[in-house]
């Protein structure tokens, strides 16, 4: 039993400030969830409080059927790993793994045999006398890793544990995050602001923000069905255009559903733009346009020139509806009297009477 | 400019200035000191001869130095380990940085920035045989009261004590700020780790505060070695020579016997001393040191 449940949890520091007010969050057995958020947002004092580093003001906290909201560090069946690695520096990769094992009072046998383990799983095995500041970073986290493991824990935290890596290296690093999840059958927690590192790797996403839940659900889930504006424009790379609409709402589209040419049976919105910058992004290139609807970011394969008139067309089945509380919305009169609105803008035609049955969702 | 250039990148020109003054402030004393440690000068009368080894020969005859050597080490010893170890117990007490433990960091740091004359002088009111508070304090739990400074039995521990004091607010400051700069997170991983309070004292915290301690250990033994403002300013040595450490010794055949000769055999004797525990120290510690 593995799962974990917050309840009603608030955490205020000693100087007042209330960083998580009434938590409640559930995290299911066996899952890769990942926290994530932007900094500031409570993702780390969430993780924290699992782990028993932060006490909690109020509220309680389970793992499994177990109530661990009084209970050590050590004592609660997790395993840690830090985002600076947090590994002893002055002893060996062999010390640093024995380390909490013998703590926990686990024969020398076993220890031996479970060294072993980890070490050949993380391939570390050729430096096991070897002392941490021998090891560049990657390798470092790796002890991290194999530390965590050899405690055999039903939970793993992890806060932040590949922000310290080099970009290439943390694509390695995610691929064998994710294998491990699925050898060591335990529940992941995972805390992260990187949205790609989300995606990846999740199975569960729980989005934050000012110290609450935004939303939580699958990568594909927050990605496709945004249950409000914050996780429309957070999630996505880059996140959804924007438009308000005042008294309205918003209205959200992707970069890469706008496009150059109409589609047949369009049914949308249409503005006249001109390229003002260019990105290349190998395959694809990111534009801004200045338009009527504002700065419109447009990703898509086609060569441009900065200075270029264009038309774009976006589908009504790709547009979002947000109301003024920036809660999704698919109510037809917010719909019909956004796009009446947006027909007003300058160099903005709506193309269509439009079927409001086919908005998106 | 060119020319300017090319004497600047001299590497020799660069270090004329250090090279200058550790010649004229330290090198060339020393040679003189050991060039004076073969002579019989007397400052008074003014005469002076080469004797050879004679000086040194009169130096380990003379029952006195043995004396003085067995005093220093028995102080540097008690004011090293008994300062070190007490520095390590504070600092561990007042790591915090609550507002309590700054201010008791402040108290212990005062008597270091006082002036060895007020401290000295302070503690003989203190250990004042008759009027002292110390021993007014062993009267009142029914203990016997000591002579301090005043016998022979006492006056080395006497001047131990003083000197532990004084020094102690340093040590303490060197000790927080080791331990100040060993991160949160390690502390975090050994709670995670099912460590103790005396595991995580023993194996995390004691280990990356070596390299701090093994600084403290060599500074603490070169200023015991040479040890003198106490000395001279509570005791003069006495009595009977009973407090009398290398230093403050030296400086009495030099400078109130007028025997510069011996003196400066005595110094080279010292700084022979010195060396040697130097080395035995870095040998034998310096593996037991953990550098990140």
């Amino acid at each position: 039993m593995s799962s974990i449940r917050l309840e009603k949890v608030t955490k205020t520091y000693s100087n007042g400030k209330t960083v998580i007010e009434n938590l409640e969050l559930e995290i299911k057995e066996r899952s890769f969830t990942v926290l994530l958020g932007p900094s500031g947002c409570g993702k780390t004092t969430a993780l924290r409080m699992i782990a028993g580093l932060e006490e909690v003001s109020a509220g309680q906290i389970y793992i499994g059927d177990r109530n661990v909201t009084k209970t050590e560090p050590g004592d609660r069946g997790i395993s840690m790993v830090f985002q600076n690695y947090a590994i002893y520096p002055h002893m060996t990769v062999r010390k640093n793994i024995e380390f909490g094992l013998k703590n926990m009072k686990i024969v020398k046998e076993e220890i031996a045999k479970r060294v072993t383990q980890v070490v050949n799983m993380v391939g570390l095995k050729d430096y096991l006398n070897a002392k941490p500041s021998m090891l560049s970073g990657g390798q470092r986290q790796r002890i991290a890793l194999s530390r965590a493991m050899s405690k055999k824990p039903q939970v793993f935290l992890m806060d932040e544990p590949l922000s310290n890596l080099d970009a290439k290296l943390r694509n390695q690093m995610r691929g064998e995050l994710i294998d491990l999840h699925r050898e060591l059958k335990s529940t992941f927690v995972f805390v992260t602001h990187d949205q790609i590192e989300a995606m990846t790797m999740a199975t569960n996403i729980v989005i934050f923000n000012n110290g609450s839940i935004m939303q939580q659900g699958t990568p594909k889930e927050v990605y496709e069905n945004p249950a409000n504006l914050f996780v429309a424009t957070f999630i996505g790379d880059p996140g959804m255009n924007t438009v308000e609409l005042p008294k309205i709402g918003t209205i959200g589209y992707r970069a890469h559903k706008v496009k150059l040419t109409k589609s047949a049976n369009f049914h949308g919105i249409q503005a006249a733009g001109m390229v003002m910058t260019k990105e290349m992004l190998g395959m694809d290139h990111l534009y801004r346009i200045a338009t009527g609807l504002g700065t419109v970011l447009m990703k898509c394969e086609e060569e441009l020139n900065i200075g270029e008139q264009v038309t774009l067309y976006i589908s009504e089945n790709d547009m979002y509806f947000f109301d003024v509380f920036e809660k999704r919305s698919r109510d037809m009169m917010l719909i019909e009297s956004a796009f009446h609105s947006l027909s007003l803008m300058e160099g903005v035609t709506v193309t269509s009477d439009h079927v409001i049955g086919n908005v998106h969702g | 400019m060119c020319m300017v250039n090319k004497i600047i990148r001299n590497p020799y020109i660069l270090i004329a200035p250090a090279i200058i003054l550790v010649s004229v402030f330290s090198l060339y004393p020393i040679l003189f000191a050991v060039r004076v440690s073969f002579m019989n000068w007397d400052t008074v009368l003014g005469t002076k001869e080469y004797v050879g080894f004679k000086n040194y020969i009169n130096i380990f005859k003379d029952p006195v130095f043995w004396m003085v050597l067995r005093n220093t080490l028995i102080f540097a010893f008690f004011t090293v380990v008994i300062g070190i170890v007490l520095a390590f117990v504070i600092g561990i007490f007042l790591q915090k940085n609550r507002l309590s433990d700054n201010l008791v960091q402040s108290i212990i740091f005062t008597p270091n920035i006082l002036s060895a004359v007020s401290v000295t002088v302070m503690w003989m009111w203190l250990m004042d045989p008759n009027v002292g508070i110390l021993n007014f304090v062993l009267k009142w739990f029914g203990l016997p009261t000591l002579k301090w400074m005043m016998s022979p039995e006492t006056s080395l521990m006497s001047i131990i004590i003083v000197s532990i004091w004084k020094g102690l607010g340093y040590n303490v400051m060197i000790v927080i700020a080791g331990l100040q700069s060993i991160p949160r997170y390690i502390y975090e991983a050994a709670k995670l780790d099912k460590a103790g309070r005396w595991t995580t004292l023993f194996r995390i915290t004691l280990p990356l505060l070596s390299p701090t301690l093994f600084f403290l250990l060599i500074t603490s033994i070169i200023s015991s070695f040479s040890a003198f403002d106490v000395v001279s300013l509570m005791t003069k040595g006495g009595p009977e020579n009973s407090s009398n450490l290398i230093v403050y010794w030296i400086y009495q055949i030099g400078f109130l016997q007028f025997n510069i000769g011996k003196a400066s055999a005595g110094s080279i004797l010292f700084m022979i001393m010195v060396s040697i525990i130097a080395v035995i120290n870095y040998a034998f510690f310096n593996k037991k040191v953990h550098y990140q």
